[in-house]
């Protein structure tokens, strides 16, 4: 948070930060003690930012619902993912 | 707002009210302009400037704000979410700007208010007031004579006394809001609010409300 950086004081718009974001809601897992924060958060800022129902998404990903929630609880790592989960991630 | 945007609004509330905390994001992306306005004016009121980091990290605290509060929002009350809650949101920018100490919204409604001479510090979902007071009255005398002046109010009573203080700021009917927020009536809202003050006027302590 240095001052030196730019500002977004003087625009009308947001101009969100994804990355940043996603590592917020991370951050916040990991402080609840969530384990696999980062890809629980990956998950859930690619659900959320799409605006999708767990069930839409799930379909949408050829997976089981139960699978996107256990994924967004951080009960799946990385390695762990569907395949379809990690082509999403992997073409941004 | 338009109708398509408030109905979306609304869609988005009702998820994070189910615990969908995905939701953020949604809220994020498709109203972050209105969060980001919301954090901007509070870091203005202190002749802060925000980084583009700062920013992403305090719209999306106030989005987590909001999906705290989500199930007691109302969405036929009138107030958006961010206003409903605005002091909650002012109160957790505020203390990410200028550091960890607990800040009540309280404490910023006053500051916003001349008429209100005693700032009041607590934190922001569990006031711990005899411990904040306790600190704070060693260093300001307004703290202490307020922190005297509410000895034997509830805690429950105190939250009630300060929400109603915070809605009123741009809630139409705080007593409805705050009523809904604790499971009282409006007219019980109304009564302890008067209690309270009464109170902290008796003790020499006069707070707007």
């Amino acid at each position: 948070m240095s001052a030196a950086e730019p500002t977004q004081d003087h625009a009308n718009d947001f101009v969100p930060d994804h990355d940043r974001l996603r590592a917020r809601y991370a951050e916040r897992l990991r402080q609840a003690g969530v384990p696999n924060a980062d890809v629980a958060a990956a998950v859930a800022a690619t659900r959320g930012r799409a605006g999708e129902t767990v069930e839409a998404f799930a379909a949408r990903l050829r997976v089981e619902p139960d699978v996107v929630v256990a994924a967004e609880g951080g009960e799946i790592p990385w390695n762990a993912l569907p395949d379809s989960l990690v082509k999403l991630f992997s073409s941004g | 707002m338009t109708p398509e945007r408030t109905m979306r609004l609304e869609e988005i509330m009702a998820a994070l009210a189910a615990g969908d905390r995905a939701m953020v994001f949604a809220l994020v992306e498709e109203f972050g302009t209105e969060l980001a306005a919301q954090v901007r004016r509070v870091a203005r009121d202190h002749n802060r400037s925000l980084t583009s980091e700062e920013l992403n990290d305090l719209v999306m605290d106030s989005a987590f704000v909001l999906a705290d509060v989500a199930s007691a929002w109302k969405p036929d009350g009138g107030a958006l979410p961010w206003t409903w809650a605005r002091g909650r949101v002012r109160a957790v920018v505020f203390a990410e700007i200028f550091g960890p100490y607990p800040i009540d919204p309280a404490d910023l409604a006053v500051e916003e208010d001349p008429e209100v001479s005693s700032p009041v510090r607590v934190t922001t979902t569990e006031p711990d007031w005899s411990g904040v007071f306790s600190d704070l009255a060693s260093k300001d005398r307004r703290v202490a004579e307020l922190a005297r002046a509410l000895e034997g109010v509830s805690a429950r009573n105190r939250e009630v006394f300060i929400q109603f203080r915070l809605q009123k700021q741009s809630d139409p009917s705080p007593a409805n809001t705050v009523g809904e927020m604790f499971g009282l009536t409006s007219d019980n809202v109304r009564q302890i609010v008067k209690r309270v003050r009464n109170r902290l006027r008796s003790a020499g302590v006069e707070v707007a409300v």
